[in-house]
Protein backbone atom coordinates (compact mmCIF):
# COMPACT_ATOMS: atom_id res chain seq x y z
CA UNK A 1 0.00 0.00 0.00
CA UNK A 2 1.37 3.43 -0.68
CA UNK A 3 2.54 6.12 1.62
CA UNK A 4 -0.71 8.34 2.25
CA UNK A 5 -0.02 10.77 4.82
CA UNK A 6 3.80 12.60 5.60
CA UNK A 7 3.83 15.04 8.59
CA UNK A 8 7.58 16.49 8.09
CA UNK A 9 9.81 17.11 5.07
CA UNK A 10 8.52 16.18 1.49
CA UNK A 11 11.26 16.35 -1.28
CA UNK A 12 9.10 19.13 -2.80
CA UNK A 13 6.92 21.08 -0.84
CA UNK A 14 9.42 21.19 2.51
CA UNK A 15 7.44 20.94 5.56
CA UNK A 16 4.24 20.45 6.56
CA UNK A 17 1.16 17.96 6.41
CA UNK A 18 0.84 16.31 3.17
CA UNK A 19 -2.06 13.34 2.37
CA UNK A 20 -1.99 12.12 -1.78
CA UNK A 21 -4.94 10.19 -3.36
CA UNK A 22 -5.42 6.52 -3.18
CA UNK A 23 -2.74 4.76 -4.67
CA UNK A 24 0.05 7.34 -5.16
CA UNK A 25 3.12 7.60 -2.63
CA UNK A 26 2.66 10.78 -0.49
CA UNK A 27 6.42 11.10 -0.71
CA UNK A 28 7.12 11.32 -4.38
CA UNK A 29 3.61 11.75 -5.74
CA UNK A 30 3.12 15.09 -7.94
CA UNK A 31 1.47 17.64 -6.21
CA UNK A 32 -1.89 17.58 -8.67
CA UNK A 33 -1.74 13.95 -6.87
CA UNK A 34 -1.83 15.14 -3.26
CA UNK A 35 -5.68 15.75 -1.47
CA UNK A 36 -4.14 18.37 1.03
CA UNK A 37 -1.42 20.08 1.54
CA UNK A 38 -0.41 22.83 3.70
CA UNK A 39 0.62 25.99 1.76
CA UNK A 40 4.00 26.98 1.31
CA UNK A 41 3.24 29.96 -1.05
CA UNK A 42 3.10 28.04 -4.27
CA UNK A 43 2.65 29.27 -7.48
CA UNK A 44 2.29 28.12 -10.84
CA UNK A 45 0.19 25.04 -12.05
CA UNK A 46 0.99 22.83 -9.16
CA UNK A 47 -1.33 25.04 -7.30
CA UNK A 48 -3.14 22.51 -4.66
CA UNK A 49 -4.92 24.37 -1.91
CA UNK A 50 -4.20 27.65 -0.08
CA UNK A 51 -5.82 26.33 3.53
CA UNK A 52 -8.19 25.04 5.20
CA UNK A 53 -11.65 26.78 5.78
CA UNK A 54 -12.36 27.55 8.83
CA UNK A 55 -15.41 29.27 10.84
CA UNK A 56 -14.66 31.54 13.93
CA UNK A 57 -16.21 30.89 16.92
CA UNK A 58 -18.60 33.45 18.55
CA UNK A 59 -17.48 31.48 22.06
CA UNK A 60 -15.56 28.42 23.01
CA UNK A 61 -13.19 26.24 20.90
CA UNK A 62 -10.83 25.40 23.77
CA UNK A 63 -10.43 23.00 26.59
CA UNK A 64 -13.61 20.96 27.17
CA UNK A 65 -16.23 23.93 25.78
CA UNK A 66 -17.41 23.16 22.13
CA UNK A 67 -17.24 26.27 20.04
CA UNK A 68 -20.46 28.29 19.13
CA UNK A 69 -20.28 29.31 15.42
CA UNK A 70 -23.73 30.40 14.77
CA UNK A 71 -24.98 33.49 16.68
CA UNK A 72 -28.61 34.78 16.27
CA UNK A 73 -29.31 38.60 15.74
CA UNK A 74 -33.04 39.68 16.37
CA UNK A 75 -32.98 43.40 14.41
CA UNK A 76 -36.88 43.18 14.71
CA UNK A 77 -36.68 46.93 15.69
CA UNK A 78 -32.87 47.71 16.50
CA UNK A 79 -31.21 48.53 12.53
CA UNK A 80 -27.39 47.46 13.97
CA UNK A 81 -26.52 45.30 16.49
CA UNK A 82 -22.47 44.62 17.42
CA UNK A 83 -21.31 41.26 16.93
CA UNK A 84 -18.03 39.84 19.05
CA UNK A 85 -16.07 36.91 18.30
CA UNK A 86 -13.08 35.49 18.94
CA UNK A 87 -9.89 36.62 18.09
CA UNK A 88 -8.18 33.99 15.32
CA UNK A 89 -6.50 36.81 13.22
CA UNK A 90 -7.96 40.12 11.06
CA UNK A 91 -9.01 38.40 7.56
CA UNK A 92 -13.17 37.46 8.48
CA UNK A 93 -16.24 37.46 6.27
CA UNK A 94 -19.48 37.10 8.41
CA UNK A 95 -22.10 35.16 6.34
CA UNK A 96 -25.99 35.11 6.80
CA UNK A 97 -28.77 33.41 4.86
CA UNK A 98 -32.32 33.29 5.80
CA UNK A 99 -35.99 32.66 3.96
CA UNK A 100 -36.78 35.68 3.85
CA UNK A 101 -40.33 36.91 3.65
CA UNK A 102 -42.13 37.12 0.51
CA UNK A 103 -44.87 39.65 0.47
CA UNK A 104 -45.01 42.31 -2.45
CA UNK A 105 -47.61 45.00 -1.85
CA UNK A 106 -48.49 47.76 -2.96
CA UNK A 107 -44.72 49.44 -2.36
CA UNK A 108 -41.35 48.29 -2.22
CA UNK A 109 -40.59 46.01 0.17
CA UNK A 110 -36.71 44.69 0.82
CA UNK A 111 -35.45 42.51 3.87
CA UNK A 112 -32.07 41.25 4.77
CA UNK A 113 -28.74 42.39 6.61
CA UNK A 114 -25.14 42.80 5.87
CA UNK A 115 -21.62 43.91 7.77
CA UNK A 116 -19.69 46.81 8.32
CA UNK A 117 -16.58 47.16 10.50
CA UNK A 118 -15.02 44.03 10.65
CA UNK A 119 -12.38 43.05 12.36
CA UNK A 120 -10.44 40.62 14.30
CA UNK A 121 -13.09 40.49 16.88
CA UNK A 122 -16.02 42.13 15.69
CA UNK A 123 -18.03 43.60 12.98
CA UNK A 124 -21.34 45.10 12.91
CA UNK A 125 -24.63 44.02 11.39
CA UNK A 126 -27.15 46.11 9.63
CA UNK A 127 -30.42 45.84 8.87
CA UNK A 128 -31.99 46.33 5.07
CA UNK A 129 -35.70 47.29 5.04
CA UNK A 130 -37.99 45.22 7.53
CA UNK A 131 -36.21 43.66 10.77
CA UNK A 132 -36.19 40.31 11.97
CA UNK A 133 -33.65 38.01 13.10
CA UNK A 134 -31.06 36.65 11.37
CA UNK A 135 -28.44 33.50 11.91
CA UNK A 136 -24.96 34.83 11.49
CA UNK A 137 -21.40 32.81 10.68
CA UNK A 138 -17.96 34.49 10.87
CA UNK A 139 -15.55 32.58 8.37
CA UNK A 140 -12.04 33.20 8.02
CA UNK A 141 -10.26 34.78 4.90
CA UNK A 142 -7.12 33.52 3.96
CA UNK A 143 -5.69 36.73 2.85
CA UNK A 144 -6.58 40.53 2.57
CA UNK A 145 -5.45 40.04 -1.10
CA UNK A 146 -8.63 40.84 -3.72
CA UNK A 147 -7.72 37.42 -5.36
CA UNK A 148 -5.21 34.91 -3.22
CA UNK B 1 13.41 28.85 9.21
CA UNK B 2 10.48 28.39 11.52
CA UNK B 3 9.68 25.35 13.10
CA UNK B 4 6.62 24.42 11.38
CA UNK B 5 4.92 20.95 12.49
CA UNK B 6 4.64 19.79 16.19
CA UNK B 7 3.79 16.23 16.53
CA UNK B 8 3.92 16.43 20.61
CA UNK B 9 3.29 18.19 23.03
CA UNK B 10 2.98 22.50 22.69
CA UNK B 11 3.10 25.06 25.81
CA UNK B 12 -0.20 25.82 24.65
CA UNK B 13 -2.81 23.17 23.62
CA UNK B 14 -1.32 20.14 24.75
CA UNK B 15 -0.20 17.17 22.83
CA UNK B 16 -1.19 17.22 19.41
CA UNK B 17 -1.00 17.92 15.83
CA UNK B 18 -0.09 21.28 14.90
CA UNK B 19 1.51 23.28 11.55
CA UNK B 20 1.66 26.61 11.48
CA UNK B 21 1.40 29.43 9.03
CA UNK B 22 4.91 30.12 6.67
CA UNK B 23 7.28 32.05 9.19
CA UNK B 24 5.48 31.41 12.17
CA UNK B 25 6.91 29.29 14.94
CA UNK B 26 4.85 26.29 15.86
CA UNK B 27 6.28 26.11 19.14
CA UNK B 28 4.96 29.26 19.98
CA UNK B 29 3.17 31.22 17.65
CA UNK B 30 -0.77 32.39 18.61
CA UNK B 31 -3.00 30.04 17.98
CA UNK B 32 -4.56 32.17 14.67
CA UNK B 33 -1.28 31.68 13.26
CA UNK B 34 -1.81 27.80 13.15
CA UNK B 35 -2.49 26.01 9.81
CA UNK B 36 -3.81 22.95 11.45
CA UNK B 37 -3.86 22.45 15.02
CA UNK B 38 -5.83 18.74 16.53
CA UNK B 39 -6.46 20.63 19.91
CA UNK B 40 -8.56 23.26 17.92
CA UNK B 41 -12.63 22.12 18.18
CA UNK B 42 -12.85 24.41 15.42
CA UNK B 43 -14.05 22.56 12.03
CA UNK B 44 -11.88 23.11 8.86
CA UNK B 45 -12.37 20.03 7.14
CA UNK B 46 -12.91 21.72 3.58
CA UNK B 47 -9.18 22.99 1.49
CA UNK B 48 -9.86 26.41 0.08
CA UNK B 49 -8.46 26.82 -3.35
CA UNK B 50 -9.23 30.14 -3.97
CA UNK B 51 -10.91 33.74 -2.60
CA UNK B 52 -10.86 37.04 -2.71
CA UNK B 53 -12.40 40.69 -1.64
CA UNK B 54 -13.99 42.92 -4.08
CA UNK B 55 -15.19 46.11 -3.47
CA UNK B 56 -17.88 46.10 -6.65
CA UNK B 57 -18.05 43.22 -9.63
CA UNK B 58 -19.97 44.04 -12.64
CA UNK B 59 -18.64 41.29 -14.77
CA UNK B 60 -16.79 37.64 -14.80
CA UNK B 61 -14.11 37.71 -12.65
CA UNK B 62 -11.54 34.93 -13.03
CA UNK B 63 -10.72 33.31 -9.73
CA UNK B 64 -8.21 31.35 -11.23
CA UNK B 65 -5.49 34.21 -12.37
CA UNK B 66 -3.98 34.62 -9.24
CA UNK B 67 -0.44 32.01 -9.10
CA UNK B 68 -2.03 30.62 -12.41
CA UNK B 69 -3.88 28.12 -10.25
CA UNK B 70 -5.47 25.10 -12.63
CA UNK B 71 -9.09 24.89 -13.81
CA UNK B 72 -10.31 22.31 -10.89
CA UNK B 73 -12.34 20.65 -13.94
CA UNK B 74 -15.47 21.30 -12.12
CA UNK B 75 -17.78 23.85 -11.14
CA UNK B 76 -16.45 24.33 -7.67
CA UNK B 77 -18.50 25.19 -4.22
CA UNK B 78 -18.29 29.11 -3.51
CA UNK B 79 -19.22 30.88 -0.36
CA UNK B 80 -19.99 34.71 -1.21
CA UNK B 81 -21.50 37.31 0.61
CA UNK B 82 -21.85 40.93 -0.50
CA UNK B 83 -23.87 43.85 0.53
CA UNK B 84 -27.01 43.22 -0.97
CA UNK B 85 -27.77 40.15 1.13
CA UNK B 86 -31.67 41.15 0.98
CA UNK B 87 -35.13 39.93 -0.71
CA UNK B 88 -36.40 42.40 -3.05
CA UNK B 89 -40.09 42.81 -3.72
CA UNK B 90 -42.09 44.77 -5.02
CA UNK B 91 -45.68 45.14 -6.22
CA UNK B 92 -48.79 48.21 -7.81
CA UNK B 93 -52.09 47.74 -7.40
CA UNK B 94 -53.78 49.85 -10.29
CA UNK B 95 -57.61 50.22 -10.38
CA UNK B 96 -59.12 48.24 -13.15
CA UNK B 97 -55.88 46.64 -14.10
CA UNK B 98 -53.79 43.65 -12.90
CA UNK B 99 -51.85 43.21 -10.26
CA UNK B 100 -48.22 43.67 -10.57
CA UNK B 101 -45.69 41.70 -8.05
CA UNK B 102 -41.82 41.17 -8.43
CA UNK B 103 -40.52 39.04 -6.21
CA UNK B 104 -36.46 38.07 -5.91
CA UNK B 105 -36.23 35.96 -2.70
CA UNK B 106 -31.74 37.03 -2.65
CA UNK B 107 -30.77 39.37 -4.59
CA UNK B 108 -27.40 38.11 -3.91
CA UNK B 109 -27.21 35.78 -7.10
CA UNK B 110 -24.36 34.97 -9.05
CA UNK B 111 -23.41 32.35 -11.64
CA UNK B 112 -20.78 30.26 -11.46
CA UNK B 113 -18.27 28.63 -14.51
CA UNK B 114 -15.27 26.35 -13.11
CA UNK B 115 -12.80 29.51 -13.48
CA UNK B 116 -15.37 32.81 -12.81
CA UNK B 117 -17.80 34.28 -10.59
CA UNK B 118 -20.10 36.61 -12.06
CA UNK B 119 -23.35 38.79 -10.40
CA UNK B 120 -26.25 37.77 -12.05
CA UNK B 121 -30.30 38.14 -11.29
CA UNK B 122 -33.70 36.30 -11.68
CA UNK B 123 -35.61 38.90 -13.69
CA UNK B 124 -38.75 38.62 -11.75
CA UNK B 125 -41.52 39.39 -14.43
CA UNK B 126 -42.34 36.37 -15.98
CA UNK B 127 -42.73 37.72 -19.75
CA UNK B 128 -38.59 38.68 -18.66
CA UNK B 129 -37.44 35.49 -17.52
CA UNK B 130 -37.34 32.67 -20.39
CA UNK B 131 -34.34 32.59 -19.72
CA UNK B 132 -34.12 31.54 -15.97
CA UNK B 133 -30.67 33.22 -14.25
CA UNK B 134 -29.02 36.30 -16.79
CA UNK B 135 -26.02 37.70 -16.15
CA UNK B 136 -25.87 41.49 -14.59
CA UNK B 137 -27.87 43.48 -11.74
CA UNK B 138 -30.51 45.51 -12.10
CA UNK B 139 -29.55 49.12 -12.54
CA UNK B 140 -31.91 51.45 -10.26
CA UNK B 141 -34.10 52.08 -13.22
CA UNK B 142 -33.74 48.74 -15.11
CA UNK B 143 -36.40 46.83 -16.32
CA UNK B 144 -39.20 48.02 -14.85
CA UNK B 145 -38.97 51.73 -14.14
CA UNK B 146 -38.22 54.38 -11.68
CA UNK B 147 -39.38 53.72 -8.38
CA UNK B 148 -39.29 50.03 -8.50
CA UNK B 149 -36.22 49.70 -6.11
CA UNK B 150 -32.66 50.85 -5.99
CA UNK B 151 -30.02 49.54 -7.74
CA UNK B 152 -28.27 45.60 -6.90
CA UNK B 153 -25.22 46.29 -7.92
CA UNK B 154 -23.03 44.27 -6.68
CA UNK B 155 -20.63 45.81 -3.71
CA UNK B 156 -18.57 44.54 -0.97
CA UNK B 157 -18.03 41.34 -2.26
CA UNK B 158 -16.18 38.25 0.06
CA UNK B 159 -15.72 34.71 -1.66
CA UNK B 160 -13.77 31.25 -0.60
CA UNK B 161 -13.38 28.82 -3.20
CA UNK B 162 -13.56 25.51 -1.89
CA UNK B 163 -12.59 22.12 -3.55
CA UNK B 164 -15.94 20.69 -3.30
CA UNK B 165 -17.13 19.93 -6.79
CA UNK B 166 -20.84 21.05 -7.46
CA UNK B 167 -23.64 20.42 -9.55
CA UNK B 168 -22.29 16.71 -10.17
CA UNK B 169 -23.57 14.76 -13.25
CA UNK B 170 -23.30 18.14 -15.19
CA UNK B 171 -19.69 18.25 -14.96
CA UNK B 172 -19.20 20.61 -18.46
CA UNK B 173 -20.15 24.04 -18.98
CA UNK B 174 -23.44 23.12 -19.76
CA UNK B 175 -26.96 22.80 -17.88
Amino acid sequence: MANRVLLGNRSTGGYGLYISESGENVLTCNKSKLLFYTDSGETGSSFVTKGMHQAVPFSGGTGSNAPVTKNTVNLSSASTASLSYQNLGSNNFLYTAKNYQSNANTSSFEQGANFTSVGSTGATINRLGTGQSYDVVVFKKLSSDALY
Amino acid sequence: MANRVLLGNRSTGGYGVYVSKANSNVLTCDDKDLLLSSNAKVSGAMPVYAGGSQSSLSSSLNFLTTSSKDNLGYIPLVIATENENRVWNWGAKEDGAADIQLNQNNVSCFTYTSSTITPSQINAFPANNPSGVTDGRRTSSSDYGANTGGTQACTGLEFVVLKMPCAFGHMSGYY
